[in-house]
């Protein structure tokens, strides 16, 4: 079992997208996943064909006063999938306010249940970007937590002033080729930055068209460039990240 | 401004609460390890330095860090 987080160093950079490619990958080599969505734009779901109508999820639940088990979904029989739920306007309003923060809280307590359940060897987590005390207690329950960047300027000034997750690599998404800066830009940091995956996710139409065919890319298109490199994502996951499984059943 | 300020030197409520959260952000966090030292070196890597001015001047400042 490894909790494995996934939070973009930005928005926009394709974190959702990579944390359903994942989940989907990881199911094609025979693990069993569970997805949670940690972001309160609660777009997770709708790779998974959910109807756009649902309103569901584990925070919706809690707010609600039921049970976030009940929101639960399940795509195949190796990909369960948890949304955030659907916010009203007001609610969005005050995510950050005193009376939303236990709500939001208890998602390391639900990841936690989720973790003693036994019942997946992956649980992938979509973590919002940006700091808040709800999302830092999220990333210290993860074993590893991959940060998602885009190679742009942009990325390039955060790597250098923000602070990212202790027990994390950084992985390279959308790299178009033929962009010269962004070749630069990898050069640069696959030869400066330790924490830089060796594994590159190109620019892919087929990563764009999937959320609008509600289903992650390895499902899409199967044969697709971003997503035969989500395969090797995913065996680099095992061959890296599944150790905390058998360190993990060694203490417990 | 030190790294080194001692913990006690805060007294008002607010100073404290961002010391703690400072800690608590410590434990789990850090800024990345960055390492320019061979870069400048390599052909490539020091025409991409040359080319772009932003990359530039964060491989001097992290050198001379």
């Amino acid at each position: 079992m490894t909790i494995l987080g996934l939070q973009g160093l930005r928005g926009g950079v394709g974190a959702t997208s990579v944390a359903a490619a994942l989940g989907w990958a990881l199911q094609t080599l025979g693990e069993s996943v569970i997805i949670v969505d940690a972001c309160p734009d609660n777009l997770l779901r709708l790779y998974f064909n959910n109807a756009l109508r649902h309103r569901g999820g584990w925070a919706r639940a809690l707010i609600d006063g039921g049970d976030w088990r009940s929101a639960g979904m399940r795509y195949t029989s190796q990909i369960d999938f948890l949304p955030f739920g659907q916010l009203t306007p007001a609610e969005r309003l005050h995510l950050h306010s005193d009376a939303m923060a236990p709500v939001l809280h208890k998602l390391t307590g639900i990841v936690t249940t989720l973790q003693h359940l036994n019942h997946y060897q992956w649980i992938l987590l979509d973590i919002p970007h940006g700091f808040s005390p709800w999302t830092q207690s999220l990333i210290e329950a993860c074993h590893h937590v991959l940060t998602v960047v885009k190679p742009d300027a942009n990325c390039h000034i955060r790597l250098h002033q923000q602070v990212m997750p202790a027990n994390g690599h950084v992985l390279i998404n959308d790299l178009r080729i033929g962009s010269q800066v962004q070749d630069d830009l990898c050069r640069v940091w696959l030869e400066s930055q330790p924490q830089i995956l060796p594994v590159v996710i190109h620019r892919d139409e087929a990563m764009a068209e999937c959320l609008a065919a509600k289903q992650p890319v390895g499902e899409y298109r199967s044969d697709a460039l971003s997503a035969e490199e989500m395969v090797t994502l995913a065996n680099w996951c095992l061959l890296n990240y599944a150790q905390a499984r058998s360190s993990e059943g060694m203490a417990s | 401004m030190s790294e080194n300020e001692p913990r006690t030197s805060s007294d008002s409520a607010l100073g404290y609460t961002f010391q703690n959260d400072f800690l608590a952000l410590s434990r789990a966090f850090s800024l990345p390890e960055i390492d320019y030292t061979d870069i400048s070196q390599r052909e490539q890597l020091a025409a991409a330095l040359k080319r772009w001015p932003l990359l530039a001047e964060f491989a001097e400042q992290q050198q001379g860090a």
